[in-house]
């Protein structure tokens, strides 16, 4: 019977992680900084969440893993200030968003380790890179059977920053890093016709395979905003 | 220190015992004393005079002035309870436990929680008038006092409760009637500052170091004893 009930407990904790988020108690903080464009213009009226993240993924968690906090907005020079409570949390976060233009920001720090003294903490600048959407159109022209496997990488449409005290870890921060998508088309499904989001100004890399030749490679800049690529086999 | 809750019972209890003591021993008096004499009505000067007073009330919490409850919060309802001792004819001390409940109108100001408590405990001291038949008009002032902040509805965390404290003063006053000789309704004001302990960065200092609003209550009252507690031992 004893057994039975530690057994019991013992399942109880694993299904209820018995390390809860710590909210503290009698403490606010503000969380400042200011959001720009590449060019410097501010941006106005972007999102800032400070949340707690704890047990959640990196660099970002799903929504129901995001203990909001605090939040706030932008205002027309792109300064920010947001009143939080503060959590203790190895990965307390503060994202900031604009519109689905712009790629967005993901601050994290450790406040299980360190609090500033003055309880505030100053985001440096923030530069969001604006994005735009490439369309792409992939055709099948030959008449002759055939296989195509192809390949996007490009930019991402985020920036991940670790902070240690209130030191910036390049080596467990993610920025200007390449994603990639691909697909294979034959002769029951031979075209493809879709679009996803990259950085204004960055270059795409366009891999392809025709059946079982050698790999070939193109480049491209995203030189215009809604920028169309077509391609044929 | 924050008055905890065996602090409360032995407020309470004490409160009850006196009552009790007190109603026991009028009841006494009165079978001893059946036959008026010029002594006892010398001594009953006042004849509306009460010994103890408990009261239960429902009030509206109405936030003001420019700090986090008075820019953040909406009022919602509260409830308050109140153990009043009559010390010398109409000077009283009161014991007062209340809890008020706020929406938060605007997390931008104060953090992304929903929802906000607070529990206060406070000693008063009071002077209360009779201008006429069946009214009494009271005026009080609170010199210990206690507030519990609790905050709640945190997104995504909603069993996550986060607390602030402070102290607490209140001004005010109430008009109640007699209804019958140891039942009353009243109404009452009162004007609420709590003098926060939250830490906070040097840009908000102004705006937590104090939490204002005003309460507007309806309630009930029931009393016991008709002598004030010095004349009780004096007399």
């Amino acid at each position: 019977m004893k057994l039975q009930k530690i057994f019991s407990l013992c399942v109880f904790i694993l299904i209820f992680n018995c390390d809860p988020l710590v909210l503290e108690s009698d403490i606010r903080i503000l969380v400042n900084g200011k959001i720009e464009d590449t060019n410097g213009v501010p941006i106005s009226n972007a999102e800032i969440l400070v949340y707690a993240n704890k047990g959640g993924g990196i660099p970002l968690p799903s929504e129901i893993d995001k203990k909001i906090l605090g939040s706030n907005f932008s205002d027309a020079q792109g300064y920010f200030s947001v009143t939080s409570v503060l959590a203790r949390d190895d990965q307390f976060t503060v994202e900031v968003r604009a519109n689905e233009d712009y790629s967005f920001y993901v601050y994290q720090t450790n406040t299980e380790e360190y609090v500033p003294s003055d309880l505030v903490y100053n985001i440096p600048t923030i530069s969001l890179i604006q994005l735009t959407n490439v369309n792409y159109n992939i055709t099948k022209t030959s008449t002759q059977e055939c296989t195509l496997n192809f390949n996007f990488r490009y930019i991402t449409d985020f920036c991940f920053e670790v902070y240690e005290e209130e030191t910036l870890n390049e080596n467990r921060s993610l920025c200007g890093i390449e994603q990639q998508f691909g697909r294979n088309l034959d002769t029951t499904d031979p075209d493809s016709n879709d679009d996803f989001k990259a950085p204004l100004g960055s270059i795409v890399q366009f891999s392809y395979r025709i059946n079982d030749e050698p790999n070939q490679t193109e480049t491209f800049t995203i030189s215009e905003e809604n920028y169309v690529f077509e391609f044929s086999y | 220190m924050y008055l905890n809750l065996a602090i409360k019972r032995y407020v309470i209890i004490l409160f009850m015992l006196c009552g009790i003591t007190s109603y026991a021993q009028e009841d006494i008096n009165e079978e001893e004393n059946e036959e008026p004499t010029d002594q006892n009505e010398a001594k009953i000067e006042n004849p509306r005079q009460k010994l103890f007073v408990f009261s239960f009330g429902y009030h509206n919490p109405i936030p003001t002035g420019d700090n986090f409850i008075g820019k953040a919060f909406s009022g919602k309802s509260g409830f308050d309870v109140r153990l009043k001792a009559f010390i010398y004819k109409q000077f009283f001390v009161e014991y007062n436990t209340t809890s008020s409940r706020f929406n938060v109108e605007d997390q931008t100001l104060v953090g992304n929680y929903t929802e906000t408590r607070i529990f206060s405990d406070n000693f008063l001291i009071g002077y209360e008038f009779l201008p006429i038949d069946n009214f009494r008009l009271g005026v009080s002032a609170s010199f210990i006092g206690k507030s519990r902040i609790s905050n709640k509805g945190f997104l995504n965390a909603e069993e996550n409760r986060q607390f602030d404290s402070g102290n607490l003063r209140t001004y005010g006053f109430y008009v109640s009637y007699d209804v019958t000789e140891n039942v009353s309704f009243y109404i009452d004001y009162f004007y609420r500052i709590t003098k926060t302990k939250i830490d906070v960065p040097r840009a908000l200092e102004d705006f937590f170091r104090n939490g204002t609003y005003h309460t507007i209550g309806v309630g009930i009252s029931l009393s016991l004893g008709k002598t004030d507690v010095v004349s009780r031992f004096t007399d």
